[in-house]
């Protein structure tokens, strides 16, 4: 989560990415485990870990960097997609309010889900598995009221 | 009249799901893989499936039977069995156990599917350092209790008058100046050198050393004898 003085902008958490992580670990552990007590490795085995553990890497970090949110003082960003980018903006005075979701295993991890709000639409935009969600509100909550007070 | 709209979200989280049971099963399925392959078992995925007739390397191979004197070697492979005497005021580090071969004048000892390195010469055994399913030293077996293979090393060289090695030796080429007699299928050619530069290449078969004779039984591809006579044969 980058915090300037006006913008924050977040990505995806990469806690939920825990799950692959650890079967990550459990590979490594495994063969490590087999070096250790003196086993042979065969090469095809590590080849096919090897692939394992990069491609699994590749697709969570490319993943995490297919989204990125922002908030700026006049308006949250919700960009998707790498090299074909889809954008939406929402300007934060239509923002009616953000509430926050998150499940029992989220609030443990302290990340989670925020969907914002508008006064026209039921659920305009869901801000989805960042890290410490309720700062995220907060801050937006701040920038919406500041907003509002700046066009009245 | 009350217009109701329902968003559709279920079927990405199903999307969603789909693809972290792939993930999953995927995952089971590598772990498995590993654990079979380095706990349980040979595992040879390629030799399973390629497996072709030897017919026709034997075809193009020379039958091939010397006793010659002892050449300076160094093997490396894999060895089903092989079996020497001798001693040596030195210990055989076998795991993590060590036996001092000091106190017998001849230690006979046996290992079991051998992989690793064997270097010899004339007088003594200079380097024995691999692992071996089982190692049996004067009739008592020493295997490790964890692991499937046990790494072996000599401390210092081994003075022998016995080393026999299984049958699917394999030396890419020998060369040296010997003495003795060589047989070339099944005695049909058969050749007594005396101190002659003798090179045979690619021999496969057994090789046994007692009585301070060298003695190959096996394959080979080509013979070269240069001194007196001049012998050249390649299949």
């Amino acid at each position: 989560m980058k915090k300037g003085f006006d913008k924050l902008s977040v990505r995806n958490s990469r806690k939920i990415y825990l799950i692959v992580y650890l079967m990550i670990l459990a590979l490594v552990i495994s063969i490590a485990v087999a070096k250790i007590s003196g086993r042979e490795i065969d090469e095809l085995t590590l080849k096919v870990v090897g692939v394992f553990l990069i491609l699994a890497i590749f697709f969570t970090e490319s993943h995490r960097l297919n989204t990125y949110y922002e908030v700026n003082p006049h308006s949250i960003i919700a960009s998707k997609g790498i090299f074909s980018r889809t954008t939406r903006r929402l300007d934060l005075v239509a923002i009616s309010d953000a509430n926050l979701r998150q499940n029992l295993w989220e609030r443990m991890l302290n990340y989670g889900d925020v969907g914002v709000r508008t006064f026209s639409d039921d659920s305009a935009m869901v801000i989805k598995k960042i890290n410490n969600p309720s700062m995220f509100v907060d801050f937006l909550e701040a920038k919406t009221r500041r907003a509002k007070s700046q066009r009245n | 009249m009350e217009i109701e709209y329902i968003k559709k979200e279920h079927g990405r989280h199903r999307s969603n799901h789909h693809w972290k049971f792939l993930v999953f099963v995927i995952f089971l399925g590598v772990f498995s893989f590993v654990i079979y392959t380095s706990f349980y078992g040979d595992f040879d995925f390629t030799g399973n499936i390629i497996q072709g007739s030897d017919s026709s390397q034997e075809e193009k191979s020379i039958q091939f039977q010397a006793d010659l004197t002892i050449p300076q070697l160094s093997i490396e492979g894999n060895f089903d069995r092989i079996e020497l005497r001798g001693n040596s005021g030195s210990f055989l580090q076998v795991g993590d156990q060590r036996f001092y071969l000091g106190n017998v004048t001849n230690n006979y000892i046996t290992l079991n599917e051998y992989d690793g390195e064997i270097a010899f010469n004339e007088e003594k055994i200079s380097v024995i350092e691999g692992k071996a399913t089982g190692v049996i030293i004067n009739g008592i077996l020493v295997t490790s209790q964890t692991k499937e293979t046990t790494k072996i090393t000599f401390e210092n060289s081994l003075s022998y008058d016995l080393l026999e090695m299984g049958n699917e030796v394999s030396i890419k080429k020998i060369s040296y100046v010997t003495s003795g007699l060589i047989n070339v299928e099944d005695g049909k050619n058969a050749f007594v050198v005396n101190e002659e530069q003798v090179t045979i290449n690619d021999f496969k078969g057994s090789i046994q050393i007692s009585n301070k004779k060298f003695r190959l039984d096996g394959q080979i591809s080509d013979l070269e004898i240069l001194g007196n006579k001049n012998v050249n044969i390649k299949v």
